[in-house]
């Protein structure tokens, strides 16, 4: 992994979701809310994963429980490749949720704990979902713009 | 044959059998050499066809893909083309569109201005769009701008989740400077289309890779897309990248698929095309899946050659055994013929008739008969006549394959001689099993009898002997009594003879006085004048009367016709000298007299006798009273003897003893040492551990107690030893003195060992007491003991009883709190599954209210995008409406029992669970074989029916089996409903099966599940429903089985 030093370069984020209506829906919305981002989805984990690794985002976001690779394994996955990548789980379980934007361990089927950046529950609240993605891309912008100023 | 010749023969045998073997092996060898060389020629040459098969592959796929990107590039340079001419810019769009229609797999086709802004496409909803600007395929191009290469980007997601790749080019201008790009989106299922086109085996997979080792398509992808991801061959690809050469072959290991591979590598030159980087094709076949053919001949020929070898070897090995076999049996043949003629034994054989077919040795000597004389006989001509039966028995027997114990009897030899014999008889049999001849063997028992009989004899004396010995301490009581009684007796006849002796001193003092006082007859003769005259007195003894006239004749018939010869010698012998003075008897009127002569001859010088004179005492008293005391003497030494005691006499001034004659037996001393000895001797004779305390109890005597008794032990002059009891009386002089001891000893040998016996019996009887009680001892401590652990047994489980009490009071309460937690349970299951339900319809529904807000004001908010979200709202919200009603249904609680249709109540229960079900997909398949109707509560037949679903799809899930079912089937067997519920998860572990109903039992972690399911709808089924439920494994899963009795009909 790369760190993206190029300030010029777009974020981009992964959406993950296998419900088709909501994935349609919530990326039609995420694209009308953050037009500068690049927005790569997918219907599965697996799918997400490869598009990870072609692409490799800045935030993912993904749904849990989904056929072909869960939420949980994929994102184990991507923090086997990098820790960099912020990943936000949006499930429809009734499980500890980031209320004060704390990072939450979620286990997998096969009982690995995987950390994620911050957890949502469903019915999602988009208000609370696009706080935390703009509170990412300012993370991930401000180092990158320092370490530019570093080199000039 | 010698042992010598054995070996040597062995030696030979043995050599003979290293040559053959040499020469097995040598073959069989030869054999392996030629198939070992046949399996490595077959390997190399299906290694190499597998290689070249797959280079024949790669280039197939190669010239199709360099043709097919060369039409691209064609395509490509035309639409670039076209742009300059801009006299055609306005049929650009309809030229674009009839480029789709090309059988290239192109989805979308755009050129975009330098600044990334689409000009046009085939695709309107695109111009103007101005996303490609973030995209590497414009990026690249843009950043270094090449008029002849292709950019060839790897296959990605699009937004609207396709999967394609894209090939662009850049439209450089006449200064060369940038001027956008002429892209095309390529369907790579074009890609996959023509490279599964050339797949030829299931194992075969083929790949187009970047030189930078990422996949640009592999195919089949039966197990992971593997677009974008690295080659798994790493090092085999780089070695094939840096050899420089267009094509090789390597063997590597997959990492993905995990087995070893025969990998085909051909780098791709297209022609008239240029790519920003080279694209490798790469074809590979698992190298297991390559040798199989070769594996199964090699299979078989090495099969062909264990067989070969195992049989040349077990042929060989049988052949000289059989060689070796023979010889054995001659030798051995011929070592029984040995022992047969050399054994003492008479051995011959009979055929079933009872003619002697063989005769040895022994029988010569037995018989007498010579072999030539006794084959061809019957045997009957050994046997008695009165025994011709046993024999004809025997051969019976025999024939009847019984088996014959060894017979005692009698035979007759040559010469009449009966001989006690022992006979064994056995069957001989042919190879066919048939018995043809009897052997004997007939052995000469007649010393052995003999033998027999002394024994008997021996063991006939030992028996009487035992019951002697018994008899014998009854006996030595009796004796012991008698033995009293001798003695007793014994002490009384000593008193006698010591009162006789006392009557014999007093008849000599008697005679002595009358000698002085008596007149005592005196004789005188003058042999000159031949005058005998005689007293008075002297004719009054002789009794004969006084003036008879005397001579020698006269006095010589006077005397007792015995005693004259005895006068007659004794008076001649005086005559010549010798003193005269002798006792005699004289006869006189039948009247035995005793007298005693003394006579006193005088001789002249010359030795002329002249005269003499001599007196002529009557001892006839004396003499009698002498007689008497000799008689009494005899009887007493005779008592002696018989009591076996002796008498002695000790004067301890002269230490001499005297003793009576009947200690010479017992002491074992002969003659004069037997009546003397001295009391010194005799003391040292005595047991040393006996003398010191019997001369003490010597010295101990005293005038006042002057008798004693005393026992002791005495050594004889042969070394034996006798216990000897004696009885002595001391007599003392007027100083206190010891002037004698007289007394008895008793040989008490024998009543001694009597004693010691009965001792030692009394003795052995105390010991096997002790021991007795000892082991009763033993054997109370034992029981008591045993009694002990009884004791701590009961109480063991008189208190396991009581805990076993309290355990089913636990369990019983257990069960209450059981009932109560199902029901929680079921009820947290479905509040589980209305919220899973929900979930999902309530984010979509969140989702729409809230795109409202964000949308509105812009161009995309209108009244039918308001409508619609609308629309899509209420329908989400009346489904959600639906969902809760068929929950309620659900929990409306029953009072009473119903009849109800199953089919109706699965299927309710079906479309509850259809959520759980599609995620991740579970088909369930429901058969209906018939309609029954059943009586009970049907939410609880529900709840049951749910219980098994929801176990069978967490199994399912937990085991991620791919094609996930479940089959449900509905009917009847005779009178009941059976519903049987079953998946192909692989079933229920043997060690767990009988496991499933226990209450608590559970597969899953702590918080998946209480456990507690099966065992409440096992209940409900069997309690509740009078039904069964029960589980077992079919060929893929397990199977629960519900059977409940149909409804009665009225």
């Amino acid at each position: 992994m790369q760190l993206k030093t190029d300030s010029r370069q777009p974020i981009s984020i992964l959406f993950v979701e296998d419900d088709e209506i909501i994935l349609e829906l919530q990326s039609s919305i995420l694209a009308k809310s953050l037009p500068d981002v690049i927005l790569y989805t997918a219907v599965n984990g697996r799918l997400g994963l490869e598009l990870f690794k072609t692409h490799t985002p800045d935030i993912v976001i993904t749904d849990i429980n989904m056929s072909e690779m869960c939420g949980v394994q994929m994102a184990e996955n991507i923090r086997a490749l990098t820790t960099v990548t912020k990943i936000i789980a949006i499930t429809g379980k009734s499980i500890k949720t980031s209320k004060h934007g704390e990072a939450v361990t979620i286990c997998n089927p096969d009982g690995k704990t995987v950390k994620f950046d911050y957890v949502i529950v469903k019915p999602v609240d988009l208000s609370e979902l696009f706080g935390v993605v703009e509170q990412f891309i300012g993370e991930i912008i401000t180092p990158a713009i320092k370490l530019s100023n570093y080199a000039a | 044959m010698t042992p010598d010749t054995n070996t040597y023969h062995k030696a030979v045998h043995t050599s003979q059998n290293r040559y053959i073997w040499l020469f097995v092996l040598l073959a069989i060898a030869l054999v392996g050499i030629f198939f070992g060389t046949k399996i490595y020629v077959d390997y190399t040459r299906a290694i190499r066809t597998a290689e070249e098969r797959l280079l024949t592959q790669t280039r197939v796929i190669d010239e199709n893909i360099v043709t097919n990107l060369t039409v691209v590039n064609l395509l490509l340079n035309d639409v670039a083309s076209k742009l300059k001419d801009t006299s055609a810019s306005s049929q650009l769009n309809h030229y674009l569109k009839h480029h789709l229609s090309m059988p290239l797999g192109i989805r979308t086709l755009l050129i975009t201005d330098s600044q990334g802004n689409v000009t046009y496409s085939n695709r309107d909803e695109l111009i103007g769009k101005d996303f490609p600007k973030n995209r590497d395929y414009f990026k690249v191009p843009r950043d270094a701008p090449d008029k002849g290469m292709l950019f060839l980007s790897p296959p990605y997601t699009t937004i609207l989740g396709k999967y394609v790749l894209n090939i662009t080019k850049p439209l450089i201008g006449k200064q060369d400077e940038f001027n956008g790009i002429v892209s095309v989106t390529l369907d790579p299922e074009y890609f996959a289309a023509l490279l599964s086109s050339t797949i030829y085996t299931p194992d075969n997979r083929v790949s187009l890779v970047y030189d930078n080792g990422t996949v640009f398509i592999a195919v089949p992808e039966a197990r992971i897309q593997v677009a974008g991801t690295t080659v798994t061959h790493g090092s085999a690809f780089l070695q094939h990248l840096s050899s420089g050469r267009p094509t090789s072959v390597r063997v590597a290991v997959c990492k993905i698929l995990g087995d070893k591979r025969l990998f085909a590598y051909r780098t791709n030159i297209p022609k008239g095309v240029r790519f920003d980087r080279q694209l490798i094709v790469i074809a590979s076949r698992n190298l297991h899946e390559v040798l199989a053919v070769w594996r199964f001949d090699t299979g078989i020929e090495l099969a062909i050659f264990l067989l070969f070898a195992s049989v040349s070897i077990f042929i060989t090995k049988t052949m000289l055994r059989h060689g070796g076999k023979l010889k054995r049996l001659e030798e051995s043949r011929a070592h029984l013929a040995a022992i047969v003629e050399f054994s003492d034994d008479a051995i011959i054989s009979l055929d079933m008739n009872g003619v002697i077919l063989s005769w040895n040795a022994g029988a010569e000597r037995l018989f007498a008969y010579t072999a030539d004389e006794a084959i061809g006989q019957s045997i009957a001509m050994l046997i008695p006549p009165e025994l011709q039966d046993e024999e004809n028995r025997i051969l019976q027997n025999l024939k009847a394959g019984e088996l014959v114990a060894p017979l005692r009897t009698v035979r007759i030899a040559k010469d009449g001689d009966r001989i006690d014999v022992s006979v064994t008889s056995s069957p001989l049999k042919d190879t066919t099993g048939m018995i043809i001849v009897a052997s004997k063997i007939i052995r000469d028992i007649t010393e052995c009898k003999l033998a027999e009989q002394g024994l008997l004899e021996s063991q006939l004396q030992l028996q009487i002997a035992h019951s002697r010995q018994q008899i014998v301490s009854e006996e030595l009581e009796l004796q012991n009594e008698e033995l009293q009684n001798q003695n007793q007796e014994l002490k009384v006849l000593w008193e006698k003879s010591r009162q006789a002796e006392a009557s014999l001193l007093e008849s000599r003092h008697d005679l002595d006085r009358a000698q002085e006082v008596g007149s005592i007859g005196s004789w005188r003769l003058d042999i000159r004048i031949n005058l005998l005259t005689w007293s008075d007195e002297n004719y009054r003894i002789f009794g004969i009367s006084k003036g008879t006239p005397l001579t020698y004749e006269t006095f010589l018939s006077s005397i007792h016709p015995d005693d004259r010869h005895y006068v007659d010698t004794q008076w001649n012998a005086g005559l010549r000298g010798e003193p005269y003075d002798i006792e005699h008897r004289l006869l006189i009127n039948d009247q035995v007299k005793w007298v005693r002569e003394k006579a006193y001859l005088e001789f002249e010088k010359d030795g002329t006798l002249i005269g003499g004179y001599g007196i002529t005492q009557d001892i006839t008293d004396r003499k009698q009273a002498e007689i008497a005391l000799q008689e009494s003497e005899q009887r007493t030494q005779q008592a002696l003897q018989v009591s076996r005691s002796f008498t002695f006499d000790w004067v301890p001034v002269t230490d001499q003893v005297v003793r009576s004659a009947s200690c010479a037996v017992i002491l074992k001393l002969t003659g004069d040492e037997a009546v003397h000895d001295t009391g010194g001797h005799y003391f040292q004779c005595i047991h040393p551990d006996d003398s010191v305390h019997f001369v003490q109890k010597l010295h101990g005597l005293t005038p006042a107690s002057d008798s004693y008794t005393a026992e002791y032990r005495y050594i004889c002059t042969d070394g034996s030893e006798i216990t000897l009891e004696e009885i002595g009386q001391a007599s003392f002089d007027a100083n206190g003195k010891m002037i004698r001891l007289v007394g008895v000893a008793t040989d008490i040998t024998l009543r001694k060992n009597a004693e010691i016996a009965l001792k030692s019996a009394n003795e052995e009887l105390e010991r096997r007491v002790a021991e007795r009680t000892r082991e009763l001892a033993a054997s109370i401590n034992h029981l008591q003991s045993e009694i002990r652990e009884r004791e701590l047994a009961e109480e063991t489980i008189r208190k396991e009883t009581s805990e076993r009490l309290k355990a089913v009071e636990t369990l019983r309460e257990k069960e209450q709190m059981l009932l109560q937690q199902s029901r929680q349970a079921a009820m947290g299951e479905m509040i589980g599954n209305i919220a899973h339900q929900w979930r999902q319809p309530l984010n979509t529904l969140g989702l729409y209210t809230q795109r409202l807000g964000i949308f509105y004001g812009s161009p995309d908010f209108n009244k039918e995008f308001l409508d619609s979200s609308i629309a899509k709202s209420m329908e989400i919200i009346k489904h959600m409406s639906k969902t809760i009603d068929d929950f309620r249904d659900y929990f409306k609680p029953e009072k009473e029992k119903a009849d109800f249709n199953v089919i109706e109540a699965i299927k309710n229960t079906l479309s509850l669970l259809e959520g759980s079900f599609q995620n991740p997909k579970i088909t369930i398949d429901v058969a209906e074989h018939d309609n029954p109707v059943i009586t009970g509560y049907q939410n609880e037949f529900s709840q049951v029916f749910l219980n098994i679903l929801n176990n069978a799809r967490e199994v399912l899930i937990e085991r991620e089996i791919a094609d996930a079912r479940v089959l449900i089937t509905i009917g009847s067997v005779g009178n009941s409903a059976v519903v049987t519920v079953a998946d192909n998860a692989g079933g229920i572990p043997d060690e767990l099966i009988n496991k499933v109903f226990d209450p608590y039992f559970t597969t899953k972690g702590p918080q998946a599940g209480t456990g507690i399911g099966l065992f409440m709808s096992k209940t409900i089924i069997e309690k509740n429903m009078g039904g069964r439920l029960t589980v077992r494994n079919t060929d893929t899963g397990a199977e629960f089985r519900i059977e409940v009795e149909h409804a009665t009909q009225n």
